[in-house]
Parts: C-alpha cells; structure tokens; sequence
C-alpha cells in the first residue's frame, strides 16, 4: 500500500470556508498524484468539530459535492484529535477491495469565540466525569504534565524547549500557521499562564486547514511512499479511569502493532511527527512509541536530539505547536510530511539520508491513538 | 460513582447491569474521602466555566478510584478531601420530576447539602432546571458557592442512576397509574432498603406501595408550593409504611428546615381535607350570588388572616386540579359535602382551568 498524492492548504486563521479548505487540499493532493479523481473509489473524510463550530454535518455528502457526479461511498471519521489517522487506517483497510483511496481533513475553527473553542474542544473528554468539572483540554494536559514531572523530575524548561524547536521548524514551513513567528525563549517563559504548569506557549493554536493524501493499493511511480505499518488503538475516555498518568496505553500498543508490521524497530525510524497539541504529549508521545524510555524524554530534548539536525528528528513542519492544530487535518497533515521528507521534496526542512518515519496522532488525552510508520526508497 | 463486576473486577463509570466479559453480578462503589494527587489551576474562561480561575483536581481514593473535582479553594498534592456536606454524610437524593415541585425539592434538598439526582424524561427540563437553581442560589449566595450547590446535583435522564439514591422523592403527574407504573420501575432497580416517598396531593400511599417488593418503606411526602418558602411537610403512614421509615422520613424533612405532621392515608390528608372543602363552599357562595369573587376572598382575607382568598388559591393550583381532588375526597369518603359545585364543573368544561390559562374565577 502505497500514498501516491499528498496535499494540504495553509494553516491558521483562514478566509476560506470548510469546503474550501477541503476542495484544495484534494486538488493538490490529486495534483500531486498519478491518479486522477475518476479513479478514486472512495473517500474517508477527517473532520472533529464540524457540528459545533459550523453546524455542518453529513460531511461525506458535503465532500460528494466537491466531487460532482462521483457518486463514491465517502465516509466521516471521527475520533477527536485523532481523526486523520483513524481515517487513514480505515482507508488502507479499504485498499483490500477498492484500488485507490482518497483521505481528506479539514477543519474550520477560528469563526468562533475562544470561549466557544474551549467548550467544543473539551467534547473529547467525558461530559460527566471530565467537562462538568472544567477539565477543559490544556487542563487535562497539565494534570499528565504535573504527573511526569513529579514521576521524572521533567521541569517546565524542557516543555519550553519543545516549544522553542517546534517554533524554530516552522519557520522553515512557509504553509505553518506560525511561519511568520520569531519565538524566543524569553518570550515562551514569559507567556500567561493557561493551565498550570502551562503556559500560551505549551499549547497548540486554533487554525483553520485542510490536508488530503491519495492511497494505492499498487505503486505507480516512483515517488509513491511505502505505508509499512498502520495501527490504531483506544483507551477510556477519561483520565480518572486510568492507572497510568504518564503514559498512553492506547500509543503505546498502536506502536507495538504497528512496528511489528513493518517488521522494524523504534530504533528503525529516521524521523518522527508525533501529535504535540501540548509540548507534553511530545515527550510522552517519544516515550509512548519507543524512541526512548520512560521518563527520557527530557534528556533527549535538553541533548537537542530531536532537532532537525539532531539523531532523530521530530516534528520538523513545526508540529501542532507551531504548523498548527487544524483537528481533523492534523493527523493526516503529519502523513503529508512524512512523505515530502522520504521523496526529498522538504526543502528548506529537508532531513539527510530519510528512510523511514513514523506518525503519532493521538485522539482527546490518549483516548485514541494512530501509528503510521512509512518508507521510501529500499536502499 | 463506579459499577465493578463481583467476580473479575472490571469497572464501568455508567450504570452496568451484568458483566459483558463474565456475566458476573456488578455492584457499586462510591467513596467519599479522596486524597489529592493532581491540581492544575486553569485561567482560560469557557462557556461552561466563565469563572476564572478555577482549580480542577485529580483525588484518588484508597483503593485507587479517580475523579476530577472542580473547586475554587486552592489544594496542595497529597491534601486529604472530603466530598459532601459533613452532617449528612453518604446520604443522597433521589428526585424524580423536573415540574414546580420536583425542582423546588432538588433546590432545597442540594441547598442543604444533600446529594441530589433529579431525574426527568427530558433533557430540555433538565436544562430549564439547572438554570432555575442557578438563578435561585444567586440570589443569596455567591458565584463559588452556588457553583458547589449545583455540582452536588446530577441532572439526568437515566433511570437507573436513582439506584444509587438513599430516598427517592417521586414528583411526577398525580394520575395513579403513571405513579404505579414508576414505583414498579423503581422496586426492580433500587436496592430493597431505598425509601421510596411519593409528593402526592391525594393518592393512596398504600395502593402504591402494593407494587413494590418491600412495602413497608414506600411513605407519602406532600411538600407544599412553592417548596423553598412552604415550611409544611405532610408525611403519610400508609398501612403498609414502617416505624423505621418514618422516623427516618420526619429525620429527613427536620434537616431541610420543614416542619412535619403525621396522617394516615385517607383521601386529601390534612391540608386538602380541609381546604378543597373550604373552595367547595366558596363556590356554592358565588353561584348562589351572595357575593362577588372578591368579595368572598376579601372576607377571607380579612376575616381569617389567610394570605390569599379560596377563588384566587383555587385559580393558581389550577381548576382541574381542585376538581379531581374533589373527585378523590368524594370517591373516598362518599359524603355529600365533597361533592364538586356545578360551577367547577362547569369552568373545567370550558377551559377555563385558573391562572395556566388566563382565565377561571378572574380573569389574568
């Protein structure tokens, strides 16, 4: 199985409208693809919120409409954050009978009040147990935060650190919601506080986007990248149904499954985009897939090893930090990375001597979890 | 709240029935005193949660059971937490009605620490409810404090969340069969030693408490309109009803602040024995054409220090309501005394039911 087309808009705060968004990140992603639209046999649609923020459901018909007489099954996917990544495995399962797939994210946030964003974002947690309480999402980020740094002694100068990388690489994205950003250490100790321990600059932003990729049962040319691993996993909704505060069962066995798979090891990968909506879930999410062990994470980013230039470089369009958190996007955003660097085509971001790299997309506080693990060329 | 299989132990938050994985029997667990293992303080307002900042902690409890708690007081990690009002420990309500009554009932019963599970078959009551409360607590309290009032509130659909209510409280239609029909429900779920009360105006508590296994802990508990000014309760021993339910009961009604008398399970019990009558003859006086409405009230008044006139009270329960009061205080005690006026008859035919339809004795 192979993603033979890849496509995605800007993110951040965006004039175009949720069909918009959509319509581009297909055009570019058929664009890119020796397939053409006629030969797609399906559509799987990535979308969270489109429900409360612009009262559009029924997405998949919505989508029909950018595709007129198509005709083609197209399906929404929904698992909170997690949603692009849930799509893509559902779209490699389908490669069993259609031929050519086509997964689309998007997501229209920024016409709404943050009041309005908080409350909505918050529907990934439980209503009862979690959202009645006010654990809105950066709160729930900061209980885990709090919990690896009592456990580790992990300190708020490595979330900034993460913060800071991130920042640094989207600078070198000319499609990141914070492309245009100068962040400075200064600026990220300085930032209000959110959530304690966290502060502005541990939380992704609210942006608008849309990314598309086209699946193939067989490869084309000699751009297409090799899917070798795909898993998803789940786990309680809610943090108070846990025993673990530092980890996220549900990644860590999507990462099992899928490096089994691809026959490899976490010591395997070149490169990584792991799902930072807080500047936590990055050291979790390296701890989660394997990269290092628990409670390592904070060496590897105050060693600098997760820099572009670093042993295994994470997150290099930016991250959710700071390409941007478009929901139902961002997971297959990460795909759309992971392939510019395996074809080369990454440009300024562009990582030496790539082979493999891995995608980490996680759904609410680890309720779901996506692990993606592509190849280019066998050398 | 948590619902954990007797036999391999998995756990649910919703209520479970029979273990999916085993079949086992589930039984709950609910603790009270947790210890705080997580707090982060939250400065970003949200429309749930305008009130910034706020603290939302992690508490665990001995046997390792989580919740998250909302508070506005500041805890340091490892502080030791006691959920619910110290002087009625454990002790939670059962409401079930999100009319006048039943909310009145939810709001007095929370506002005196009691847990309370105020259940309704529509979300949209629900809604309607919580906002009542809301606005009610505001009144005299502030911000913080109604927040915790109203957080010792579960509002619901789910019937079978009452299983966990130490006294159940039913305030729905008064039509017998709608009440059986619900105490049946409530004698499957509820465990045998939950008291079961009815705020029923007139029905026979020991007809009701014929269809629930267990009868002698179903009793009659008529709260009074509107329920945060009326200080009466009237608790109704049906034949069937136990000296332990009562006292339990009269405990109860004691630490909300009312005040309650005992009475058998006769047609009306005390207080529509004595005034349904009282409207009754009133109405006799107007259709004879002694006296204007008014006048019969004025002298009501006036003469006996009532705060409001028969017509007008008979205006704001509602026509229809005094008419099948009387109905049952006539089928029940056959005197001709209790037999509705004509002109009752007569406005209910028409429509004009009081108040709720801006016509009936007067016109609103």
């Amino acid at each position: 199985m192979y993603v033979t087309g890849i496509g995605r808009t800007k993110f951040g705060v965006l004039s175009k409208t949720l069909s918009e968004l959509a319509y581009e990140a297909i055009y570019d992603a058929i664009e890119d693809s020796p397939i053409s639209i006629t030969d797609i046999d399906a559509v799987l649609v990535s979308n969270f919120l489109g429900g409360p923020y612009e009262k559009q459901l029924h997405l998949g018909s919505v989508i029909s409409g950018l595709l007129p007489e198509c005709n083609i099954p197209i399906i929404r996917i929904e698992t909170a954050c997690a949603s692009g990544g849930s799509a893509l495995h559902q779209g490699l399962m389908s490669l069993h009978d259609y031929e050519n797939v086509l997964i689309v994210g998007v997501e229209k946030m920024t016409r709404s009040t943050n009041k309005e964003s908080t409350l909505f974002l918050g529907m990934a947690g439980d209503r009862m147990l979690d959202q009645q309480h006010g654990l809105i999402f950066p709160a729930n980020y900061a209980l885990i935060a709090q919990q690896h740094m009592i456990k580790y002694g992990t300190t708020h100068d490595d979330l900034a650190l993460v913060s800071y990388k991130n920042h640094k690489n989207a600078n070198l994205n000319p499609l990141a919601h914070f492309n245009y950003k100068h962040v400075t250490m200064n600026m990220i100790n300085n930032a209000p506080m959110v959530a304690s321990p966290l502060n502005l600059f541990d939380c992704s932003p609210i942006s608008d986007g849309g990314a598309a990729v086209v699946i193939s049962r067989n490869k084309r040319c000699e751009r297409d990248i090799e899917v070798i691993g795909s898993a998803i996993a789940t786990d309680y909704i809610s943090l108070t149904q846990r025993k673990d505060l530092t980890s996220f069962t549900a990644a860590k066995i999507a990462a099992k499954k899928a490096f089994n798979q691809a026959k490899i090891t976490p010591q395997d990968i070149d490169i990584a985009e792991v799902h930072d909506c807080f500047t936590i879930a990055e050291l979790v999410a390296m701890e989660d897939i394997g990269i290092c062990y628990q409670g390592e994470s904070k060496n590897w980013i105050r060693e600098g090893r997760t820099k572009i230039n670093g042993d295994l470089p994470i997150n290099m369009d930016g991250g959710l930090k700071a390409d941007g958190h478009p929901i139902g996007a961002s997971g297959i955003a990460q795909i759309c990375e992971i392939v510019k660097q395996l074809r080369g085509e990454a440009e300024k971001r562009q990582v030496d001597d790539v082979n493999i790299g891995l995608t980490h997309n996680i759904g609410g506080i680890g309720g779901t979890a996506a692990i993606h693990i592509l190849r280019g060329d066998v050398s | 709240m948590i619902w954990e299989c007797k036999i391999c132990a998995k756990q649910w938050r919703h209520a479970v029935d029979k273990c999916l994985f085993c079949g086992g029997d589930v039984y709950t667990i609910r603790s009270n005193k947790f210890t705080v293992i997580g707090a982060t303080e939250v400065f970003v307002p949200s429309v749930e949660h305008e009130a910034v900042p706020y603290y939302s902690l992690l508490l665990e409890d001995e046997q390792g059971h989580k919740l998250i708690k909302k508070t506005f007081d500041e805890y340091d990690i490892g502080d030791t937490l006691v959920l619910g009002s110290s002087d009625t420990p454990n002790m939670i309500i059962g409401v079930i009605g999100a009319g006048t009554l039943g909310v009145g009932i939810t709001h007095v019963a929370a506002e005196t620490g009691y847990s309370v599970i105020l259940k309704s078959r529509n979300v949209d009551s629900l809604d309607k409810a919580r906002k009542k409360i809301n606005k009610w607590l505001l009144k005299t309290r502030s911000e913080k404090e109604a927040f915790e009032i109203l957080d010792n509130i579960d509002f619901t659909v789910d019937m079978a969340l009452l299983r966990s209510a130490n006294v159940i409280i039913e305030a729905v239609v008064e039509d017998i069969e709608v009440k059986k029909q619900l105490f049946r429900e409530l004698g499957d779920i509820c465990p045998k030693d939950t008291i079961l009360s009815s705020n029923t105006s007139s029905l026979s508590i020991t007809e009701l408490s014929s269809v629930v296994p267990n009868p002698e802990r179903v009793v009659g508990m008529h709260f009074f309109n509107p329920v945060q000014k009326m200080l009466l309760v009237e608790v109704i021993r049906g034949d069937n009803t136990s000296e332990q339910t009562i006292e339990s009961i009269k405990d109860l009604v004691t630490k909300l602040g009312k005040t309650y008398v005992i009475t058998t399970d006769t047609p009306g019990f005390i207080v529509n024995r004595i005034l349904m009558p009282l409207i009754n003859e009133a109405i006799q006086i107007l259709e004879n054409g002694n006296s204007t409405a008014k006048e019969i009230d004025t002298a009501i008044k006036l003469g006996l220090n009532h705060p409001m006139g028969p017509l007008e009270l008979a205006d704001l329960i509602g026509l229809d309501v005094c008419l099948s009061i009387m109905d049952r205080l006539y089928s029940g005690l056959k005197e001709d005394k209790y037999k509705a006026r004509p002109l009752l008859l007569k406005l209910v035919n028409d429509g004009k039911l009081g108040r709720k339809t801006g016509k009936g004795f007067y016109e609103y």
